[in-house]
Parts: C-alpha cells; structure tokens; sequence
C-alpha cells in the first residue's frame, strides 16, 4: 500500500540519493535569502581582509604621519592620503581598522567555540544521563550564572595579566552558562524520541545514541549558538577593551574604541571613532543572521517534503 | 543462553512486581523523622503479574489509561528494573544477564513503539533506518536484504521508499519502517506498544493484519499491548485483561470475546463501538474511575466499580483456572468452586487476605 506515488517524488527520491545534489540543494537554499547572501559576502570580505592586512593596508599600523612642514599629522580629516583620517598620534585610522578585522575576528571565533564547547559537554552530559549528574552540573550553571561577566573579567584579566588569549579564555569561561542551559533542554526533549528508545532497545551505546541520533538532531541550535557565542565575545571582548582592560597592543576594534575615547577628542574626530564601533556591529549582525539563515536551511533540509 | 524445548515458554513472567517510591522532599523526609510519620505508600504499578509467552505465540495485554500495561512492557524491555518477581528468558532469569547478555538479549526482542511519527531519526533515510540495527550489532548487510523487508512490509517499490526520510512518509508507512526494524533481525520476541492507537482507523485495519501475518512468517512471538480489544481479534492469540496492576482474566481471544467471566473485562466488551445505530446492546454499567494505585484497597482491586459486588470481595480473589479445556482463567470471587460466603472454609480457600 503506498499512499503517495507521483512521478515527481519519485524523481526527487532519487536525485535525493546523490549526496552532491543534495549538498547543492542545501547551498541553494542558502542563497535564495538576499540577505544571508549579504551577510556571507561581508563576512567573505572581513575574512579576506584579516588574512591578507599586510598587503591591503596602505600603512603600517604603527607608522606615526607627518605633515609636510615636519610636524605630527594629528587628527586629520579624511583625504586622498588618509581615506579614514589619522589618530591623535598621527596613525592612519584605515590601516589600522583593517588590522583590526583579524584580532575581532579570531577573539570572536575562539570565544564562541569555548562557549559551545564547553556549554555542549554540559547540557549534554546533564540532559542524557540525569540523575545526580544533572542536579550537580545544573548546580555549577547555576553558580555561573550569579557571576557578573564584566567585573568578573576585569578582576580576572588584571591577575592573569592583560593578554589577548587569556581575555578570550576568560570570557569563553564565564558565558558558558546559558548554553549549557538550553542545550540540555534540548537533549532532555530529544532523548524521548522514540528512534532513540528504539536505538537504545537494539543495544547502541551511548556513544552511539549521543553522535548518531542527538547530535546531529541538534546541529541547527549549536551552529546558532555558535553565531551567537562569537558575537557576544566580539561585543563583549569590546566592551572590556573599551574599559582599558584588554591588550593595548593588538589593537581591534574595541581597543581603536577605547583609544579615540581617551584621548578625549572621540566627538570631533567621528572617522576615528564610528568606523570600528560600526564594524563591530554590523559584523555581528552578519554572524547573527547567517546563525539564523543556517537554522532555516537546516530545518527545511529535514522537513523537506517533495 | 541454552536453547528452550517445545514446552517453555520463552518469556515468562513471574509473579513480577514494579512499584515507584514516591519521590520525597525535604519537608517531608523532615516530618517523616521528627514526628514519626511513614514513608508515602509506593505506587503499585504492576503488582504481581503472571504470564507466559510462548514460542510464536501473540499475547495481548488489555487494559485502560493507568493500569499499568505500559510500565509492564518497559519492565520487559529493561527500561524498568522490576522490585520484584521474575522475568525468564529461555528460562534464565533476565536478572542475572552481564552486559554481554544483555546485546544478546537486546538482538532478540524487539519493540514497536505507539507514536510513528517519532519513529525514524528525522536525519536518517528508510535505508539508514533498516541498516541500523545491523550496524549496532556489527553484523554486515546488503541492499537486497534491506529491499526485501520493504517488500515485507509492503512498502513497494521499495527501491522508491528506500531513499525517503521521515517527512516524506505517512504515518501508517512510517509504521511500516518500524515494524520492518523490528523484524529486521529476525527477534524471537517484539514487544508492541499500542503500535496503532495513533493512526486512522483505516490504516489501523490493514496495520495489523500486517502484524499478524508477520508474527506468523517470522515464527516470532509478540506482547501487544493495547487500550482497546476491538483491535485485539486480528492479532492476538490470546488475551490478559489487566486493571490496576494485575491480570484480571485471561483466555484465548476468541474465548473472551464471546464469554467474559470477569464483570470488568465484560464491561470492555459492551463498550467495544458497533457501527450500527439500531444495534441493541446492553450499556456499559460502570461508575467511578479506576482506584489509586497508591492507595489500593485490600481485596478485589475493581470491587468498588463492580455490578456485582459481595461481601467476600474484600478478600483477594485467587486467580483461578476457570475451564481446564481453553485454559480460560480468571480472578473473581463469582466464579469461585464452593458457594461463597457460605463457609469460611470457601473464603480462606480462594482469599488470600493482603497486607
């Protein structure tokens, strides 16, 4: 008894078969949004630009300018010379923001791979086994979440000193929290699923039942969280730096931030100080939305119906 | 595992026991140690069932919302560690399995499960579905096995199914998967949850009929497990009517279907629906909701709901062969051998008084 036989879903089944097709079919699916397209190429670019700063930058980052009659360039206004002007100390604010995309980035990244990691291990572990296992590490979330980030952090990088690793660690350690929280929710709605019971009544193993039936049913909300987890390191990892508590050395867009700030000229000076505070937003926007755009596509992809 | 001979069953149940300690707070763990107070009674889910499976037999277990058939049958699949009695497989006791047994075991009964639209991992096709069980027991596999159970299962083409996902399937085919991975391994043993209480009426019909010719092809025995004894004269041959944690009746189908003993398991009957709007029919007699499995009362557990209630009720009625012939037994106090209430002698006899 078959209760659907048409021609066509029985030529998508088989086109289906191809995993190329099908990898094909996903990437569609991804670009028929206008804006996830605008987001892939901006992040395309930021990529580009954090790769290759050493030959797209018209300066060094550090280069102090001078002008003609041998004094200090200090915040000049946008010219042919200078497309985004120069800071107080006569530094080129262009070069010195594409610098910049590479260390946000990778803050961003790294950041947000602790988070999930971490947060993944937990809610997973918590919501598979339960028991004890669950009310203690639910415990340690719970402690975590009654730690304010901002002051912890800045306690934090002022003992273990004001390196850029150990900034992105410390956050990585502390934003974990709500992850795990909504991971093990997850896993707790899923691992009632009756293909699961059913795997788990053949005998798999928890291994099995974890990397074949749960993972992969819960790779849209981790890709998410993903997205979010390097966003919110980007923006908080700024605010820190905003604080004066990051690496003055590597200047991201957070610490061009801080500088156009203290040096008290932040107003007038607008192409020191909006550039970086724009990019950090709209860079995190783009992550945000291609988080989101991939969920979709994720979801549409297992409920396709042809 | 030694093989089992002709007579024993495969499955068999004894006398097995499946009570939940209430969870207590600290409230109430305070008030139990400072004013002396008892533990909460444990609820008595399943309470002493005896059954027995035997080799290519179909077994339904009837009964309504809370009676424990469901916590019964995770019993059996291991999700529940009993609290007491015995479970035997091929006469060794399940208790006593290491780990090893037990992936043995797992290979050997199989379970259908009563929501089919959760069946298939939604990332999985037909194929991976069917190649599952293999995998997990590392046995290897090839694509014409995997066709035939499609055809099986009369899931055809089946070079057309195979490729499909969940979404593009129909709630009886999905069932169709889940029946093609129960068998798939060739079971002794499938345990089915209300495999068809979620589907159309239609598709029920032609589910089980499925069933039951496949129980008979794989010389496989099965536990059906269901709310509702319309759908039990397809599948079953014989049928255990449970209320409140313990078999109530058990006789051949076709036995209880045409001559209930138990007052409970008759008034099942009346209630079965007969598309006849002129049909006469005596109406179920039946008040009241089943009791609290946590505070059950001694004796008879359906005496409170029962028509025919007597005073020898508050002793636990026996459960009784009733006809040598059918194997037709039953516990109810109606049928007991002397008169009752007439002597104490017939009410020690059949009542064995409760804690």
């Amino acid at each position: 008894m078959s209760e659907s036989t048409d021609i066509e879903a029985r030529l998508n089944s088989l086109l289906k078969n191809n995993f190329v097709e099908s990898f094909r079919d996903g990437i569609n699916k991804y670009l028929s949004d206008r804006i996830t397209i605008a987001c892939l190429v901006f992040l395309a670019i930021l990529v580009f630009i954090s790769v290759f700063d050493q030959f797209l930058m018209p300066y060094e980052h550090t280069t102090v300018h001078r002008t003609p009659d041998g004094e200090i360039a200090r915040l000049e206004s946008p010219s042919m010379a200078h497309p985004l002007g120069t800071t107080t100390s006569g530094e080129d604010v262009f070069s010195r923001l594409l610098f910049g995309a590479s260390s946000t980035l990778l803050t961003g990244l790294v950041g947000g791979l602790i988070i999930v990691g971490i947060g993944l291990t937990v809610g997973m572990v918590s919501g598979y086994y339960g028991g004890r296992v669950d009310s203690l590490l639910m415990r340690i979330t719970d402690f975590a979440y009654g730690i304010p980030i901002i002051p912890t952090a800045i306690v934090l990088v002022a003992y273990f000193g004001m390196g850029f690793w150990s900034s992105v660690l410390i956050i990585g350690l502390l934003l974990w929290r709500g992850n795990a929280r909504v991971f093990r929710s997850q896993v707790l709605q899923i691992k009632e699923r009756e293909h699961i019971k059913a795997a788990k009544m053949l005998g798999a193993s928890d291994r099995y039942v974890i990397t074949r039936h749960i993972l992969p049913n819960m790779m849209g909300m981790v890709v998410l969280f993903l997205a979010l987890g390097t966003g919110i390191t980007i923006l908080i990892s700024a605010g820190l730096a905003f604080l004066g508590f990051m690496d003055p050395y590597v200047p991201s867009w957070g610490v061009m931030l801080r500088n156009a700030y203290s040096s008290g000229s932040m107003t007038e000076a607008w192409w020191w100080s909006i550039p970086p505070g724009a990019m950090i937003s709209f860079t995190v926007l783009a992550i945000f939305l291609l988080g989101r755009s991939y969920e979709r596509v994720n979801e549409e992809q297992v409920n396709q119906v042809s | 595992m030694t093989t089992n001979n002709e007579t024993e069953p495969i499955l068999e149940l004894r006398n097995v026991e499946k009570h939940f300690e209430q969870s207590t707070n600290i409230a109430e763990t305070l008030r139990q140690t400072f004013f002396g107070e008892g533990a909460q009674e444990p609820v008595r889910a399943v309470d002493g069932v005896n059954l027995e499976l035997a080799e290519n037999q179909v077994h339904g277990i009837i009964g309504e919302s809370g009676c424990g058939k469901s916590t019964l049958l995770l019993t059996l699949m291991g999700e529940h560690e009993p609290t007491g009695g015995e479970i035997l497989y091929n006469g060794q006791p399940i208790s006593e399995f290491d780990k090893a047994d037990w992936k043995a075991l797992r290979r050997k009964i199989q379970v259908i499960f009563q929501d089919p639209f959760n069946t298939m991992n939604p990332h999985f096709t037909v194929r991976e579905t069917l190649k599952e069980p293999f995998k997990i027991h590392g046995i290897e596999t090839d694509e014409e096995e995997l066709l035939d159970m499609l055809e099986t299962v009369r899931l055809t083409p089946a070079e057309e199914y195979i490729d499909r996902r969940e979404s593009q399937l129909s709630g009886g085919e999905k069932q169709r998967v889940s029946i093609a991975r129960a068998l798939i391994l060739e079971p002794d043993v499938v345990l089915a949850d209300e495999p068809v209480s979620m589907l159309d009426v239609s598709t029920q019909a032609s589910i089980l009929k499925l069933l039951s010719e496949l129980t008979e092809e794989y010389d496989v025995a099965m536990f059906y497990v269901s709310h509702d004894l319309s759908t039990v004269s397809y599948v079953c041959d014989e049928v255990n009517v449970m209320y409140l944690g313990r078999i109530v009746e058990s006789a051949p189908t076709r036995k209880i279907l045409s001559d209930p003993k138990h007052p409970y398991t008759q008034a099942l009957i009346n209630a079965i629906p007969v598309p006849d709007p002129f049909h006469d029919r005596s109406w179920t007699e039946l008040d009241g909701t089943p009791g609290d499995p946590q505070n059950l009362p001694s004796g008879c557990r359906f005496k409170d709901r029962c028509p025919e209630r007597m005073d020898v009720c508050d002793q636990q009625p026996a459960f009784e062969v009733h006809d040598e012939e059918t194997t037709h037994q039953v516990a109810c106090h109606l049928y007991d051998e002397q008169p009752v209430g007439d002597s104490p002698i017939g009410v020690n006899k059949t009542g064995v008084s409760e804690s």
